[in-house]
């Protein structure tokens, strides 16, 4: 018998008789309130509970991104990903551009964040060839782009959303959340930090030790990553083949 | 100054000196003292302040308990569906039954990619299997990334406890350390070190052929790996190398990528009391086309070693709901004085209390069950309510039908034979007055060898009234 076989055969045998049945998933009733308090307020709470953190969050008018971006990165040899290719004419004049192969070299990595959790002050960022992981990862400082009408509740608002199962049979032409889900989905909360050594907090020990969101105001067309495309896959499996 | 605790007490390697003795030892430090109770208050206020914040955490825990019982009563099934989802999405799944068998299977994956450098992030089932030590064996060049780990590995010592490795170390040792293999002053604060640590570690991220992470949660439904950190050492070891391994206990499956809804804040708020941890990665599968980084290749390791033992078993299986936050450690009592080496095992505290025994069976950690006084703490702050005193009791009560037992009960017989003989109980209570200067030192036993010795180690022997009570009722 394989190993597989075997520790499969002895976990069979070893079944829980007590089974009090697969729970519905979503949020308890009793956060309803905490929730609601939540989402009346979604942009307020996102900054606070980041700017707890040691995150600068950057709400800037219309139009001005370019610019709000090339005042943090001035001077500094910056990482543009490829989803905000549109940013980099005008970044070109103030900052020192580097390219992919030379990212571990860079200060600063610019990237956009497809979602926000209002909760926690969390960036949701979704691996893509245009968004590729060590962006946000490699540089000690992450300038992160987020729609302000991308910000969720929490949790249970970003898995609700994404989570349709894969046993729910699709429908015809319509590709299974598990085609969806992207290789790597990375929940950002703050900078990088350790309290190993003597439970003194020390920040940037192996991501990036700063951290600065732009806040782009919602209801409008963006470029690049910043467009409804990052999530355009999901939504389209979701209308019909949804639960 | 963890010099003075058995080094060989290796879960898996010798036996370890026995939780006694190691215990005894480490309540003498009072630096350690100190270092354990720091960490322990700080993590323990922080995990009360986030954990209040939340009316609904209560109603989380009952969810986070129905998930983890329906899982493990069909732990077999979500496991066939969890490989099934790795495979559709282009990644191995590899089964092993002991840790030998995960030894092998990892340094066979490492092998066959001709991987020579090796980058791991802290997992606990990887120092649970002793993997390091095969890998370097096999050739390879590992190391540890986590900064906790990489002090723990360069000064050849073991973590201490589940989520912070070197509570038991005082910065000026890790100072030291830095000094010595990082050329750091001697007497760097903490910035520096960690700057220095970041620099050293970086390369060991750019040039690792293969990155080895544990898993917090594995997605039954959608193959995916959660990895839970601070630092950010588990997101670099999963997008550099060209190859993940992830090392995951079996018990670690979860149904539904909903799911970590629920388990998320309740592993984070328990652990560090932070509302969500720095990064969480939802892994899933190789790089697909087009992308410029992640690995080129995904292997799961699933590990028993012991788990299916701890299933099988009515009075213990509930252990398996652990999602290891190592909140019942920072409130344990026990824990707090002993330290977390004292234990024997990578898994210290009550939790460990529990599974060590059955996970690292018949390596002589039988005495664990007994690292408790049952205040309860752990059951308390427990976010599945693991019922952990229940568990302590029933090993204790296995424990009881040895030897030793045996020669308790028939003192206790004997005890209970004298009380009902009052001519022979007032003999006898005559005698313990007379002998009573000869025994009696400063308030302790005199005897402190054999088992009595072991009793009164711990506990004061106070004065005989000078006249008993019987007598001087009957004045």
């Amino acid at each position: 018998m394989t190993a597989r076989e075997e520790l499969l055969a002895a976990l069979r045998a070893a079944r829980e008789t007590r089974d009090p049945g697969l729970p519905e998933p979503g949020p308890p009733e009793r956060a309803e309130p905490y929730r609601r308090q939540l989402q009346e307020d979604l942009v307020g709470h996102f900054t606070r509970r980041a700017e707890e953190l040691g995150v600068q969050v950057h709400r800037i008018p219309e139009g001005s991104v370019a610019a709000a971006v090339a005042r943090l990165c001035e001077g500094k040899a910056t990482y543009v990903e490829p989803a905000l290719d549109f940013l980099t004419p005008a970044l070109r004049e103030r900052v020192c551009l580097v390219d992919w192969e030379r990212l571990p070299e860079a200060q600063v990595g610019v990237t956009g964040a497809d979602y926000g959790l209002a909760e926690s002050g969390t960036l949701v960022l979704w691996a893509r060839p245009a968004r590729p992981r060590s962006g946000s990862l490699l540089p000690p400082v992450h300038v992160a782009l987020l729609r302000e009408d991308r910000i969720l509740v929490d949790l249970f608002d970003l898995l609700q959303r994404l989570g349709t199962s894969a046993e729910t049979p699709s429908a015809p032409g319509e590709r299974r959340w598990l085609d969806v889900l992207p290789t790597g989905l990375v929940l950002a909360t703050g900078p990088s930090r350790s309290a190993d050594i003597e439970m003194s907090l020390a920040v940037g020990v192996h991501g990036p030790g700063t951290v600065h969101v732009v806040l782009l105001p919602g209801g409008q067309e963006w470029p690049g990553g910043l467009a409804k495309e990052s999530s355009a896959r999901w939504e389209a499996t979701r209308t019909g083949g949804g639960r | 100054m963890e010099a003075g605790l058995p080094r060989e007490g290796r879960a898996g390697q010798a036996a370890p000196a026995g939780f006694r003795e190691a215990s005894r030892r480490a309540v003498q430090d009072p630096a350690l003292r100190e270092a354990i109770r720091r960490v322990t208050f700080n993590l323990g206020a922080r995990r009360a302040q986030v954990t209040g914040e939340l009316p609904h955490f209560d109603a989380l825990r009952e969810q986070a308990k129905r998930l983890k019982e329906h899982t493990l009563a069909h732990l077999d099934q979500y496991l066939e569906q969890l490989e099934a989802a790795v495979r559709s999405r282009g990644g191995h799944v590899h089964w092993a039954r002991d840790a030998e068998e995960a030894r092998r299977c990892v340094v066979r994956i490492c092998q066959e990619a001709g991987a020579r450098r090796v980058a791991k992030s802290k997992s606990m089932v990887t120092e649970e299997v002793e993997l390091n030590r095969a890998l370097v064996q096999a050739g390879m060049e590992v190391v540890e990334t986590d900064l906790g780990e990489f002090v723990v590995q360069i000064s050849g010592d073991r973590p201490s406890h589940l989520i912070a490795p070197i509570i038991h170390k005082p910065r000026e040792d890790v100072a030291r350390l830095f000094s010595e293999h990082l050329g750091t002053p001697p007497d760097a604060p903490v910035p520096v070190l960690t700057a220095a640590a970041r620099a050293h570690l970086r390369q060991a991220f750019l040039r690792a052929d293969v990155g080895i992470t544990g898993a917090n949660f594995l997605v039954a439904e959608t193959g995916t790996v959660v990895l839970v950190e601070n630092e950010g050492n588990a997101r670099m070891v999963t997008s550099l190398p060209r190859v993940h391994v992830a090392v995951a206990g079996v018990e670690k499956v979860v149904p539904r990528l909903a799911d970590l809804a629920v388990f998320l804040p309740l592993l984070v708020r328990s652990a560090t009391g932070q509302r969500l941890s720095a990064y969480v990665s939802l892994l899933t599968g190789p790089r697909t086309a087009g992308e410029l980084d992640g690995p080129e290749a995904f292997h799961l390791v699933l590990v028993d070693n012991g788990r299916s033992r701890l299933l099988r078993d009515p009075d213990l299986r509930e252990a398996l709901q652990c999602i290891r936050c190592s909140a019942c450690l920072n409130v344990c009592p026990v824990y707090e004085r002993a330290g977390g080496h004292a234990y024997g095992s990578v898994y210290s505290g009550p939790i460990g209390a529990v599974i060590s025994p059955v996970l690292a069976e018949g390596r002589g950690l039988g005495d664990l069950p007994f690292a408790s006084s049952l205040c309860g703490a752990c059951l308390e702050v427990c976010p599945l309510r693991i019922d952990i005193p229940r568990m302590l009791v029933a090993l204790r009560a296995r424990a009881a039908a040895g030897p030793q037992a045996r020669w308790e009960a028939r003192l206790a017989k004997l005890t209970g034979w004298v009380l009902q003989h009052p001519t022979l109980y007032r003999w006898g209570s005559r005698l313990a007055r007379l002998v009573e200067p000869l025994v009696r030192v400063q308030g302790r036993s005199r005897i402190n060898w054999g088992p009595l010795g072991a009793w009164a180690r711990s506990r004061d022997l106070p004065r005989l009234a000078p006249h008993p009570f019987h007598r001087r009722v009957r004045r």
